[in-house]
């Protein structure tokens, strides 16, 4: 009896092979929380994210949670790290992006003078509009709210540009019983952008009006106006500007502007022969040429690969 | 007395094992650390790619031997190697040794599955906007031409060998003033003659590899010799009294050309068809020519079921650029699926256009009689021996495989490369072209992406910028036989008829929408069967309509699709501003950190979170309900 009891028998051998392989496994595999120092894991996960290893700093940021209380100094930079690794990990899971919300509103409630706030309130909108799983809910109401206060509460912020658009473009979406409303859109962000024209992100926000105004509006002189505003304050993407620019020639024929479409088919040739527009502006240079004699303009010859300024 | 229980025999055997394998892991572990290590102390960059087209190889190495030897990499015992695999295994050896954190210094950007695009490919490999914007300073005067160290010299542009003092240098004498201050004074990306775009993510908004060369733009290679043989025995077609019936019907009824003096002068000179007409009577002057002398296996053309394998690719431009100006409705200059599904939901274009009925469609019958018979069950290398063993004249394919082409008809024949011909005017086809394509807006190739888990990083981008140079660049360009990358490097003379053409139209539609599935599985299937003749136009077009229609998998279907990738691609660039705007704040809000971030924010606006979709659907049906699945 006792023998059968101390015995070992061919039943207890995958139970010692998976001990062992747990063995090896758990030998190979450390524990992740190896800091002591909150400073630290900070700026692990930070430096994590900016690799895009996302999920790696939440894990990081888990694994050492137990180094973080609401009375610490670093609690917010904590709390704001971890629920953008909740909210960014591959795949989303839908408790993840919930406890994020909640966590960033907790942030942006508890310490409204911390320096990344305006960016919690940011992402509380993108988590609101965006979908973010299978069947998430938009709640286009409640993310206008949170673009509302970094506009109200942060109008200094770097996120104030980027919450006037999202702010617009929460009308211009069709989703559950919204119609798109792109005129409402369009002019809520006109009028933010008079009070700040020089926002870091104007660039970016007049070339977003005038595609919005070109396309779905279908209002030309407006929008060659918004394309005009971009081309003098310049592209942010070379890679994309010669399209606009050949755009913007075609808009300043249509709305008979040919001083302007003149000189933007110029500028193609000269500087975005890339874009492969530089053929069809030469064409446009000669038909101007022929129907308007008077005009007196040059017609640059085509080139394979413009050599830029430096600097430029 | 116990009884002894033989499972223990069993369990001694693994703990034996067990520890044997241990003990034998330590000791070569150890045996390799004590023994005298050729490479102990040296930094090892390694290069990975699957370029295998002959030269290529070669050039690189010619570049590394010169990196290599320079007396600074020398000296921070810095040593370049490369590592060629083949394109049928390239995926799966990347894709191990990134999740294993073995891969490369550098490794050619693709083929692998789990790389994608975005935040996903910034997981393994490094952006490098930061890079990009410094000057590369192997464009120093001390690395041109006219000032580089003869010893460098010698090994990027070899001295011809004595049998053959004239063969052609490969690096010119002196430098142009103009470009070498140019190359000496802009950021490194303007230094490539695509802007470095070859190189770029949309998704992150930011560079993610270096293109070190171009394979230029696709091209029709002939048999010169044959060519000549064949327009003299054309010739005497033309003049005979009466005329053979092929060629009276060719240029009578089926109005291929107009007996014009341009015409005529073509028939009386030796030259290769310049026109698509011409083009056809030439095609079809090879088969009739095959069968009077007896040659059976002579074709017109070396079609083949690769993806250059036929012709018709380089008509899609010309004959459906009218539709695409129509159907541009984001004026962003190039046709998505939206425009293509909707403008045909919303009869914007058909296939009973014109320009697709009468032009493209009937240009791809016409030439499917001139491929070898059942040419969809011919790969890539078996067109390209028809093509070098003299049985066809024309073989159209990419600048990668020039060299094959050259090799394999020295000695035998001259090899011409033309642009595909296109309709000129009094031709059948002319009403219905806009002309050439425009060729401007080529992107680079073999894009080199750095391993983030290099240790050797900076030495990495160091050697990138050394082989992106105007002299190692264009020395190894030369020798592989493609077309360099870096602004006013020159292609050996070989590979200069591949340079892309700056007159041309730009814009066409999808006619085989590959992201559309359904639709895209039928076009596909049913394509080569009306070009053989299988089937006719009508059934054609009624079996690819039917399937746009098709309640499952037809245009309903893709529209939610793009709307649900659209909002999936919304959340992509939400992470990758998620990191650029982490940069941002660290470093500050300007300069580069700002053009970045408001990069992928205007990308982000453009698409309004996905939902461009259903705003375009609505453009086209206002009354209609947004396709639920």
């Amino acid at each position: 009896m006792r023998m059968s009891r101390t015995s070992f028998t061919s039943s207890h051998l995958p139970i010692l092979i998976c001990v062992l392989t747990a063995g090896l496994f758990l030998s190979g595999c450390g524990t992740n929380a190896d800091l002591k120092d909150p400073n630290e894991v900070l700026e692990r996960a930070r430096n994590q994210m900016l690799s895009y290893n996302i999920k790696d700093a939440k894990e990081t940021l888990e694994a050492h949670s137990k180094l973080f209380s609401s009375e610490m100094p670093q609690y917010p930079e904590y709390q704001y790290f971890y629920a953008l690794g909740l909210l960014h990990t591959i795949p989303p899971v839908p408790s993840d992006v919930e406890k994020a919300e909640v966590m960033l509103l907790d942030l942006v409630t508890k310490y409204p003078d911390y320096d990344r706030a305006s960016s919690a309130w940011y992402y509380i909108g993108r988590i609101r509009d965006l979908r973010d799983y299978k069947n998430d809910a938009i709640r286009l109401g409640e993310a206008r709210d949170a673009y509302r206060k970094i506009l109200e509460e942060y109008p200094d912020s770097i996120e104030a540009g980027e919450a006037a658009a999202r702010y617009a473009v929460t009308f211009m979406k069709y989703e559950g019983e919204q119609e798109a409303d792109f005129e409402k859109g369009v002019t809520t962000l006109e009028e933010w952008l008079v009070d700040n024209p020089d926002s870091p992100q104007a660039s970016s926000l007049t070339l977003f009006l005038a595609q919005m105004l070109d396309i779905y509006i279908k209002d030309s002189a407006r929008s060659l106006a918004y394309y005009q505003m971009t081309y003098e304050k310049g592209f942010n993407n070379q890679g994309q500007a010669g399209a606009k620019i050949w755009r913007m020639a075609e808009l300043a024929l249509e709305v008979g502007q040919k001083d302007n479409a003149v000189l933007y088919a110029q500028d193609i040739i000269r500087h975005y022969s890339r874009s492969g527009r530089a053929y069809e502006a030469k064409l446009m240079l000669e038909t101007i040429q022929k129907e308007n004699p008077d005009m007196d303009f040059e017609i640059p010859d085509l080139q394979l690969f413009e050599m830029k300024e430096a600097g430029e | 007395m116990k009884k002894f229980n033989t499972n223990w025999i069993g369990f001694g055997i693994l703990i034996v094992a067990w520890v044997s394998s241990a003990f034998r892991f330590a000791s070569i572990s150890s045996e390799k650390k004590s023994e005298e290590d050729p490479d102990a102390g040296k930094k090892i960059i390694r290069i990975l790619h699957w370029q295998l087209e002959p030269g290529y190889r070669d050039g690189m190495d010619r570049v590394i031997e010169a990196y290599n030897s320079l007396p600074h990499v020398k000296e921070n015992r810095v040593e370049v190697r490369q590592m060629a695999v083949t394109e049928r295994v390239y995926a799966q050896f990347l894709n191990v040794h990134l999740i294993s954190g073995t891969a490369p210094d550098i490794c050619e950007k693709g083929m692998s599955s789990i790389l994608g695009n975005g935040a996903q490919l910034a997981r393994f490999f490094e952006p490098i906007s930061g890079y990009v914007k410094e000057q590369n300073h192997y464009n120093a005067d001390e690395y041109l031409p006219g000032g580089m160290p003869e010893e460098l010299l010698k090994i990027l542009d070899p001295p011809p060998p004595p049998e053959d003092p004239n063969q052609e240098r490969v690096l010119p004498e002196t430098m142009d003033p103009e470009l070498a201050e140019y190359l000496q004074t802009v950021a490194w990306s303007e230094t490539f003659t695509d802007g470095m775009l070859g190189g770029w993510d949309d998704n992150l908004q930011d560079y993610i590899a270096v293109p070190v060369s171009s394979w230029g733009a696709m091209r029709t290679f002939y048999n010169k010799d044959l060519t000549a043989e064949i327009k003299t025995w054309l010739k005497k077609q033309w003049e005979a009294d009466p005329q053979p019936e092929w060629l009276s019907t060719l240029v009578e009824e089926e109005k291929m050309v107009t007996p014009n003096e341009a015409f005529l002068a073509w028939i009386n000179n030796s030259e290769v068809p310049d026109s698509l007409g011409r083009f056809i009577i030439f095609c079809e002057a090879v088969s009739r020519y095959g069968e009077v002398v007896g040659k059976d296996k002579l074709v017109a053309i070396s079609a083949s079921s690769y993806f250059t394998g036929t012709m018709i690719g380089a008509y899609v431009v010309p004959f459906t650029n009218g539709m695409a100006q129509k159907l541009d409705a984001d004026h962003n200059s190039s046709i998505g699926h939206q425009e293509l599904i909707g403008g045909w939901e919303s009869g914007l274009w058909s296939y009973q256009d014109p320009a697709l009925k009468d032009g493209f469609y009937d240009v791809a019958r016409w030439l499917a009689n001139y491929y070898p018979p059942g040419y969809l069950g011919l790969d890539r290398e078996q067109a390209a021996r028809r093509f070098t063993q003299q049985n066809a004249i024309f073989i159209t394919t990419g600048g990668w495989d020039a060299s094959t082409l050259f090799k394999g008809a020295e000695g035998k024949f001259e090899v011409g490369v033309i642009s595909a011909p296109m309709p000129v005017e009094g031709e059948r086809w002319f009403p219905y072209s806009a002309g050439q394509p425009n060729e401007a807006e080529s992107r680079l190739g073999a894009p080199m992406a750095l391993n983030k888990e290099s240790r050797n990083f900076e030495e990495a981008v160091d050697f990138l910028k050394f082989m992106t140079s105007f002299s190692a660049n264009q020395s190894m360009n030369h020798r592989a036989g493609w077309i360099p990358s870096v602004v006013g490097a020159q292609p050996n003379e070989q590979m200069k008829p591949f340079l892309p053409k700056t007159e041309g139209v730009k814009g066409s539609i999808r006619l085989d929408p590959s992201n559309v599935r359904g639709i895209n599985h039928i076009y596909q299937g049913k394509f080569p069967l009306y070009m053989v003749g299988d089937i006719s136009y009508e059934q054609f077009v009624a079996d690819v309509e039917e399937s746009y229609r098709n309640e499952r998998n037809g245009t309903n279907r893709r529209w939610h699709e793009m709307f649900v990738g659209g909002r999936d691609r919304a959340r992509q660039l939400e992470r990758s501003m998620l990191v650029s705007r982490l940069r941002a704040q660290e470093k500050g809000w300007e300069g580069e950190n700002l053009i970045k971030h408001n990069n992928i924010l205007e990308y982000s606006l453009g698409i309004l979170d996905g939902y461009n979709t259903p705003a375009d659907f609505k453009r086209y049906f206002p009354d209609r309900e947004f396709p639920q699945f």
